[in-house]
């Protein structure tokens, strides 16, 4: 009877219906598909007899009831679908059922990139990305301060408003008659159309008068053709994370987008300002830009909660990661970042303790006594990516629109506030720069 | 100017010396060299902080001792002039010390009380034995044994406070102070009862003497013996409670401690002094006590971390691991000997630096760094080894308590930690002394069961209360969502694994 099945409960009970069948499965060897609507849908090797397979698919279709696409269709072999061979191939999620590895590959309506290991990039500046599970902790304030700081000290800087449907970056940092011509979301809605290159760098980046140095560039989500067509821009946002008629997902797209400011700016560093909450263009931010990603938070349930969400995700990404240096060095570019904090080290001891809660939970490794090599930090662990840099909560700083009030404010409030946090993105600036020499 | 080399023979030796024993035991004062003024434990040292509570291997005894010293307690004043060490003198109120000729021991108090003496009598009698002695008061029985002077005490309490106040006034005509330092508590008795009523005793008179205040008592305590609700249940103990300074090493005091260690070696010393000065700009202060010399560690590297790290960078592998996200080993270092408290014990540090420094020569004999990661890797497993044997003279029951764990994985909830004491029958095991432990048969100390485990409240099981007895001596942490850690100094030892979300496939 399937009277009960739900998303949740359709893998495992596919588990055991293929234990039931072939006793002496082996996961790594099938491969399980879950189309757009979540149904599954089972791939097996191609010396599996039809009589094995007559009776899983009875099996199956009896266990998954909505969740299976029917009795006729699954179950088949590898031979006798579409992609063949070549579906073992795939990119897939790596999802443990008790002590069964399955391996699951994705097929989505939205949110494919969160499907998807990242890919290799090329040689590029430093990137940061500053991402918040709910709005309101001061991650586009951090982002934008952090940016003067590092203008004011001699680097070329380019902070990327990709918060497309709240953007901040322009509207706080250049004046009105100061903003480029277009912004980010105009450069995706064109790349639809094959007219990314009428839209080039230069028209999508202004210089920002909140540093006395030059060289703290921005990149809007929108400029300064938006302001005479606000009405087109909720339908630009409607559009913005589409695929091309080419097939590229939304994070390949951004990925082209990043590398085209760049190329023409050539800055030492780039910021990125993420948009909060776990939406599908959010994936691109963490899994795709190869770049440092600054996790804000604070020590609330809900924030953990999300976070619990986010990572239990992307853990099941773990086998095919790639990129830089692999899955543990993609791990450890990640850094918790309190914000609003209080400033007692009993209370970033709480943080880091809630954070490990999680972390343990999610994308450490399991660590045998002997520690070995295993990716995993302890509860307490400074050098751990859950363990956090902290931001002083501060009224200075509510409000704040640094163009207006960055003079009442004074340097001194920033580096109470921002103090340990801007030592430490240094620290790993620097760090980052070592490497790439 | 000159490049100096740097003087890697000689903090061979330095680092070979550091002595394997596990801690300061006796109440001789410790070797003027081996001193440490550390400034995190100015409070601590002051003659007006009353309780003083530190874990195991903080430096409780070490201290008293020190305090008790001429030269050491000289030394102590020259570093911290604001504690006005000149104008102290000290005795013991109470120690390890069986000879009965500062206090009653341990089995003479059983006596004592065997004979019907209130505690407060006893430790009047003890206060004023010394008082008697050092401001020459007649009229008290010096000659007699601790019968006869609490007896004294009991049976003529106007005699008592009229010499104690004879004792005040003249102390004060001197301008001096009387500190009474009481170490080593655990043994005041044979079991939780008789501690309880002594130490209960103890703290009424330090409360009642706190008026006479040229007479000052100083109690080194476990952190388990004071969180002990049974203990200060008595009225205006609360006032002592506010006093109360924790024994804690800090990082830098840790450091510090290690460049005093290095600055001192009779072999080493001059050479590591002039590299500071010469590659560093840090010059130790020559402090003459006595035929002595002690150098003491220059401010900034005492106090200042950055400078701390640059001057480990000479001597230890800048990261741990060729991989600088295995973080700094400054940091790295006292974070992996830290207990479920954050508390690091000073012997496991530099017994961690002796043996990574040893294991480094096993593996590059010869070359820099002095310590390699790989090294002070393997020294912190050893230091952990030796935190755990440091544990368990205070608490001889924590490996029954351990050894069941074995193999489990942490974080867990208290009932997968329940379950498995259960099994095993361990709350019985270690409420009575094992029979057989040759160690605990070697101290000078009867078998304490955790004080928790007598008065767990009603509805609460023993293991739950063996869970809050083994959180209180750091060796678990309660997490922020509830459940139950274990910090990797003991995680490894006692053979427990972390769970991790990212399995591997085989």
């Amino acid at each position: 009877m399937h009277a009960d099945v739900r998303f949740d409960t359709a893998l495992p009970r596919l588990v055991q219906a293929v234990r039931e069948a072939v006793p002496d499965v082996d996961f790594r060897d099938i491969r399980v598909v879950r189309d757009m609507q979540g149904r599954l849908f089972l791939v097996v090797p191609n010396d599996w007899d039809t009589g094995t397979i007559s009776d899983l698919r009875q099996r199956l279709s009896a266990a998954l009831g909505p969740y299976s696409p029917g009795e006729e269709a699954g179950a088949a072999r590898f031979n006798d679908v579409l992609a063949g061979k070549e579906l073992l191939a795939e990119r897939a999620l790596l999802v443990w059922v008790d002590d069964a590895p399955v391996h699951l590959i994705e097929r989505r309506a939205v949110g494919q990139d969160w499907a998807l290991p990242p890919e290799p990039a090329s040689a590029h500046p430093p990137r940061f990305v500053f991402y918040s599970l709910k709005g309101g902790v001061g991650r586009s304030t951090a982002l934008m301060l952090w940016g003067r700081h590092l203008a004011e000290r001699g680097q070329s800087v380019l902070l990327v408003d990709l918060d497309l449907e709240a953007p901040g970056l322009g509207a706080h940092l250049l004046p009105s008659d100061g903003r480029p011509l277009f912004g980010t979301l105009d450069w995706l809605v064109e790349d639809l159309v094959g007219n990314a290159d009428r839209t080039p760098a230069a028209d999508l980046i202004a210089d920002s008068p909140l540093s006395h140095a030059p060289g703290l560039w921005v990149a809007p989500a929108l400029g300064a053709e938006a302001a005479r067509h606000p009405g087109n821009v909720l339908a630009k946002l409607a559009r913005a994370y589409l695929e091309s008629d080419e097939g590229a997902g939304f994070a390949s797209r951004l990925s082209r987008l990043i590398c085209a400011l760049e190329r023409h700016l050539s800055p030492d560093v780039v910021l990125i300002d993420s948009r909060a909450g776990l939406h599908e263009s959010v994936a691109a931010n963490l899994l795709h830009l190869d770049a440092e990603v600054l996790l804000f938070a604070v020590d609330l349930p809900p924030t953990w909660e999300g976070y619990r969400y986010l990572f239990g995700h992307l853990r099941q990404l773990a086998p095919d990661m790639v990129g830089g240096g692999g899955f543990d060095a993609w791990r450890a570019r990640l850094r918790m970042i309190q914000a609003r904090a209080a400033g007692t080290e009993a209370e970033k001891r709480r943080f880091s303790s809630s954070a490990f809660g999680v972390w343990v939970d999610t994308l450490y490794d399991e660590a045998p006594p002997d520690q070995g090599d295993a990716f995993s930090f302890d509860e307490h662990d400074e050098a751990a990516p859950h363990w956090p840099l902290t931001i002083l909560r501060s009224e200075r700083f509510e409000a704040f629109h640094p163009l207006e009030q960055l003079a009442d404010v004074g340097e001194r409030a920033i580096g109470e506030v921002f103090g340990e946090l801007f030592a430490g993105l240094d620290e790993r600036l620097l760090a980052l720069k070592e490497d790439s020499e | 100017m000159s490049q100096r080399e740097f003087p890697l023979a000689e903090l061979h030796c330095a680092f070979e010396d550091i002595p394997d024993e596990v801690a300061h035991h006796q109440t001789e004062p410790p070797p003027l060299r081996e001193v440490y003024v550390v400034p995190g434990h100015e409070k601590a040292l002051n003659p007006e902080t009353p309780v003083v509570v530190g874990d195991r291997g903080t430096g409780k005894s070490f201290w008293s001792a020190a305090l008790n010293g001429e030269e050491t307690r000289l030394l102590i004043g020259r570093e911290l002039r604001k504690l006005r060490m000149d104008t102290v003198r000290v005795s013991w109120g109470f120690s390890a010390a069986t000879d009965n000729r500062w206090h009653p021991s341990r089995r003479v108090l059983r006596s004592l009380r065997g004979q019907g003496f209130e505690a407060e009598d006893i430790w009047r009698a003890v206060l004023l034995h010394h008082l008697a002695g050092a401001c020459g008061l007649g009229g008290w029985p010096a000659g007699a044994d601790w019968a006869e002077r609490v007896r004294r005490v009991a049976e003529a309490p106007e005699l008592e406070e009229r010499l104690l106040a004879e004792a005040h006034d003249r102390l004060q005509r001197l301008g001096k102070r009387h500190l009474f330092v009481f170490d080593a508590l655990d043994r005041l008795g044979d079991d939780w009862r008789a501690i309880r009523d002594l130490l209960q005793g103890l703290l009424r008179v330090c409360l009642d003497l706190r008026a006479y205040r040229a007479i000052r008592t100083k109690l080194f305590l476990r952190p388990d013996m004071w969180e002990d609700q049974a203990v200060s249940q008595f009225p205006d103990a609360s006032k002592l409670h506010h006093g109360r300074v924790l024994l804690e090493w800090r990082r830098v005091d840790l450091y510090g401690l290690l460049w005093h260690w290095l600055g001192n070696h009779p072999g080493a010393g001059a050479a590591f002094r002039d590299w500071c000065k010469d590659a560093h700009g840090h010059e130790f202060e020559p402090i003459r006590i006595g035929s002595e010399t002690v150098y003491a560690v220059p401010a900034a590297l005492r106090t200042d971390q950055d400078e701390q790290a640059k001057l480990l960078e000479d001597i230890a592998s800048r990261y741990m691991g060729r991989d600088r996200r295995r973080g700094r080993t400054y940091t790295w270092l006292p974070t992996h000997l830290a207990d479920a408290k954050g508390q690091v014990s000073p012997r496991s540090f530099l017994l961690a630096l002796k043996h990574a420094h040893t294991a480094t020569q096993d593996r590059l004999a010869g070359g820099t760094p002095l310590l390699h990661y790989e090294g002070i890797k393997q020294g912190v497993q050893e230091a952990s080894r030796i935190r755990l044997k440091e544990l368990q003279e205070d608490y001889p029951w924590i490996q029954q308590v351990l050894a069941p764990l074995q193999g489990m994985t942490v974080p867990c909830t208290a009932k997968e930690l329940r379950q498995r004491w259960h099994a095993e029958g361990v709350v019985q095991a270690i409420s009575s002394p094992p029979l057989d432990n040759a160690e605990l048969k070697a101290d000078d100390r009867a078998y304490l069961p955790p004080h928790a485990l007598e008065y767990a409240p009603p509805g609460r099981s023993p293991e739950d209360a063996l869970i809050q007895a083994v959180i209180e001596i750091g060796v678990l942490s309660r997490m922020a969502d509830g459940r139950l850690n274990m910090p990797d100094l003991f995680r490894v030892a006692a053979g427990i694994g972390r769970r991790g979300g990212v399995r591997a496939i085989r």
